[in-house]
């Protein structure tokens, strides 16, 4: 049996595909890749995956992680080098899943929600919200000791949860916010709740999911300029 | 098939039909339903040349993606590099509240084109409660409803489907509807209306050349004459040219099954490859309309099921398939057909789902065969319990024939029964009804004996309703209070752990049956329903008693004459001018056959001359080819001549 890491890109139409859905949809991907699954003991057995954290509907998410296990001989992969599987597998994917790359794991490492310390995002705002007035509101916001926000009973300070706000500006995609916000268990950060802590509709906004942050990796992403 | 290399000027086409569409999504349940971009799916380039047709399915994506109908069409249209299939749904409440805010028309999934900019717009009806879905979704493409007023500039709008063997309550509102089977004749009406794009000429004479096509009913071409008790006088094509009954189509050998399906990323109700290995049904049960309308029976072979199972495994990844016909068990290959699935899947996951069995045909090595593979339950339809009803609906299964099969069931480790029972047939009393309970206890104490408490039974109790083309299309329905009466019995008879019963609603079966018998009139009730709001019938928590009357009442109609007006010998049905083959004298004859409680045989045993034979003559096989016929066992002739 191995491990498989696979790191992939929800856009377009499959951004509208909730977190059990795209369970199946992964499941129906490595079927078609004729790609021997492992499968969960017991009396239901199941194709065994696990995946980073959910991606809320309607955001892009451009590296996600999910693990699958597989029935291959670890002798295979020797050199840990799964290409042929990732090529199998970016060929039955549907629409706005692009299978990027992979790599093969121990088998019995930590689970990617317990290595997973924190994401980063990309947001970008509407053209109705003038540079200016975001501006403004982030001043407020930073000038704030705290700002307090409630998510099913529970309220707590978001500015806390806040970490490197820079501007961006990316050749394709145009300027966005990027920040990274905690991705654990215990705190898990939401940018649409920041975007309407600076008082605007998260609605209109565009997010994305740049990649997670496994503990002590905080380096720059190389792609970008700083505005 | 799936090209994804669209050019720049495209993708910024899509971009911008998507944006105000995107704008809604994460305002609605389950926005899934509305993006597309399945696996299997097919995105073309398409040109000014390019036929554009809309596949549509009145009802929500859950519902219409597993329809087996629109994935016959979508695989075969879009084999012709000169067509472009997409595929259109009811969009749910919630979204087209939006849509409707937001100016936002119906839109085909692929593409996000507005339907009004398709050529076709081509809908399935496969069943009547959904006509306030089919108005509603011309009226949400921005259509005008009735068809007198589009014009050439808007998509012609064409239906199929097996309620449409009845299409005069819609037939204001469809330009063309194809009666029977649309495999040949729908890529036909496409070529006719390539031609008259072509000519520019008017709408009337696109419509004019496809009445010229076999199978293709053109409603405004019929005029209906009423007597003064309403019913009807006759029915008369405008122009001697048009013929005076519009025979059904057949396909004499069923077409190769498509080789894939669209996967859907959401989950829909069925997930899971179907596959029809034969078509029509030799049993004659009496109040089947299906076994009327799709005769004669034709098979597939097992060679071909099992490509056509192989192929669209692969190109899906589904762990399920459900091999359909109205009586899985009487395919004559069956039990190859299981043989050679359990051998080919013995390693692999797979599900395999026969959802018609025949209580008689069953047989046990079928049972073990499927109980490798994770089968999923048994449904079985004894549908009486009498004698007596038995010999009046043509179906008579024993009694130690049922319970020889449920105890095989039981034995066999499944824990599950389900028996479909039929209520408010002809002549029926409250024994007979009696006698479904007395039979049901004795099913659920069978299971309690060889595996106890975690034996299971459901019982399905459906109302009958009279249907076109039917032996009991004289018929009426049962009065409202009896079918309550009956229900209760059988709920508080029922009652006990391990037993669950399911019903139908009366006032469900009435609506079924006022809209499935319903004549041109019916159209103008429809319409006002619709724009009182109903819509959704389908679904019983939409469904609107209220509003439905109130459209009868202003339209001058009772439902009464529709559901429980018993019809003479003579009378003219609206769908007359329909002709499915078998002979309306054929009917007549079965029907008194059930008066006086007379049996047929299976006509594979016997051939009675239905007329099927007959009407279809001209695509018979010579001898030597293997194309339809009325399949004979036991009796050993030449299976072409059956008829004679």
């Amino acid at each position: 049996m191995i491990r498989l890491r696979i790191n992939y890109a929800k856009v377009d139409a499959l951004r509208y595909i909730g977190h059990l859905d795209l369970q199946k949809v992964w499941i129906r991907v490595l079927l078609r890749s004729k790609i021997p699954i492992a499968y969960t003991q017991g009396f239901h057995p199941s194709p065994k995956l696990a995946t980073g954290w959910p991606l809320p509907l309607g955001w892009e998410g451009q590296n996600e992680l999910i693990d699958v296990w597989l029935d291959l001989p670890e002798e295979q992969f020797i050199d840990r080098n799964p290409t042929w599987l990732i090529n199998t597998l970016k060929n039955n994917s549907p629409t706005g899943l692009h299978v990027k790359d992979g790599e093969i794991v121990p088998l019995y490492s930590p689970s990617l929600t317990i290595l997973i310390q924190s994401a980063r995002y990309l947001i970008r705002k509407p053209e109705s919200v003038s540079m200016e007035l975001l501006d403004e509101r982030r001043k407020l916001f930073e000038s704030s000791s705290e700002v307090l926000v409630t998510r099913r009973d529970k309220t707590f300070d978001i500015k806390s949860m806040v970490k490197n706000w820079r501007y961006l500006f990316l050749e394709d995609l145009g300027s966005f916010i990027e920040v990274d916000m905690p991705a654990r268990d215990s705190a898990m950060g939401r940018p649409d709740e920041l975007i309407s802590a600076l008082g605007f509709d998260p609605l209109e906004w565009k997010i994305i999911r740049e990649r997670f942050l496994f503990d002590g990796n905080t380096e720059e992403p190389a792609d970008s300029v700083v505005k | 098939m799936i090209s994804r290399e669209l050019s720049e000027s495209d993708e910024r086409e899509y971009e911008r039909r998507m944006a105000p569409i995107e704008k809604l999504l994460l305002k609605v349940q389950r926005p899934g339903r509305y993006v597309g971009g399945e696996f299997n799916s097919i995105i073309k380039k398409p040109d000014s040349s390019t036929t554009r047709v809309a596949l549509a399915f009145p009802d929500i994506y859950d519902l219409g993606v597993p329809n087996l109908g629109l994935a016959i069409f979508y695989d075969l249209l879009n084999r012709d590099p000169s067509i472009w299939a997409e595929r259109t749904f009811s969009p749910w409440e919630d979204m087209e509240a939006e849509m409707r805010a937001a100016n936002i028309s119906l839109f085909t999934l692929e593409s996000k084109t507005p339907v009004s900019q398709m050529d076709i717009l081509a809908i399935t009806i496969p069943y009547e409660s959904l006509y306030t879905n089919v108005l509603n979704l011309i009226d949400l493409a921005g259509l005008p409803i009735y068809a007198a007023e589009r014009s050439s500039d808007h998509p012609l709008i064409i239906a199929g489907g097996h309620a449409t063997f009845n299409p005069e309550p819609m037939s204001p509102f469809i330009d063309a509807f194809v009666i029977g089977e649309g495999e040949e004749i729908f890529p036909k009406m496409i070529r006719v209306y390539q031609e008259w794009k072509k000519s520019r000429q008017s709408r009337q004479e696109l419509l004019v050349a496809l009445s010229k096509l076999k199978g293709v009913y053109l409603p405004s071409f019929y005029e209906v004459f009423y007597k003064s008790d309403g019913t009807i006088d006759r029915i008369q094509p405008k122009d001697p040219s048009y013929p005076a009954k519009v025979q059904k189509v057949i396909v004499p050998i069923l077409p190769p099954p498509p080789k894939t399906y669209i996967v859907p990323s959401i989950d829909v109700i069925q997930n899971r490859v179907a596959l029809e290995i034969m078509r029509g049904c030799t049993r004659g049960c009496r109040f089947c309309q299906a076994g009327y309308v799709t005769r004669p029976v034709r098979e597939r072979s097992v060679d071909e099921i099992m490509q056509a199972i192989q192929s669209a495994l692969d190109s899906t990844g589904y762990e399920e398939i459900a091999l359909l016909s109205l009586s899985s068990s009487d395919y004559s290959q069956i039990q190859e057909l299981v043989n050679r699935l359990s051998e080919e899947y013995r390693q692999r996951k797979l599900n395999v789902s026969l959802p018609s069995l025949r209580i008689e045909s069953v047989s046990v090595d079928i049972l073990e065969k499927l109980q490798g593979s994770r089968f999923s339950g048994f449904t079985l339809a004894p549908e009486a319990a009498t004698e007596k009803i038995k010999a009046t609906i043509n179906k008579p299964i024993s009694e130690d024939q049922l319970m020889e099969t449920v105890e095989t069931i039981y034995s066999h480790g499944w824990h599950s029964i389900k028996l479909y029972f039929m209520i408010g047939l002809p002549g029926e009393t409250m024994e007979d009804v009696e006698a479904i309970c007395d039979l049901c206890l004795k099913v659920i104490k069978v299971g309690r004996r060889l595996i106890g408490k975690r034996s299971q039974l459901n019982v399905g109790i459906a109302t009958f309703v009279p249907k076109p083309h039917t032996a009991f299309q004289w018929c009426k329905v049962d009065n409202e209070q009896d079918i309550r009466e009956k229900q209760s019995l059988l709920r508080k008879r029922l009652f006990i752990p391990g037993v669950k019963v399911n019903w139908n609603n009366a006032d469900v079966t009435m609506f079924e049956a006022w809209s499935s018998r319903g004549d041109r009139r019916m159209a103008a009730v429809i319409h006002r329903a619709w724009q009182l709001g109903a819509k959704f019938d389908a679904w019983q928590d939409h469904f609107d008693w209220q509003k439905w009357m109130q459209a009868f009442e202003e339209n001058g109609l009772t439902p009464d004459f529709y559901i429980t007006r018993k019809r003479g010998k003579d009378e003219i049905f609206p769908w007359d001018h329909i002709d499915i083959g078998v002979r309306k004298s054929t009917l007549r004859a079965e029907f008194e056959r059930s008066e006086s409680g007379i049996l047929r045989e299976d006509c594979r045993r016997k051939c009675y001359g239905c007329g099927i034979n007959h009407a279809f003559t001209a695509i018979q096989p010579k001898d030597g080819e293997k194309k339809w016929y009325c399949p004979v066992i036991e009796v050993n002739t030449d299976p072409g001549k059956a008829d004679l």
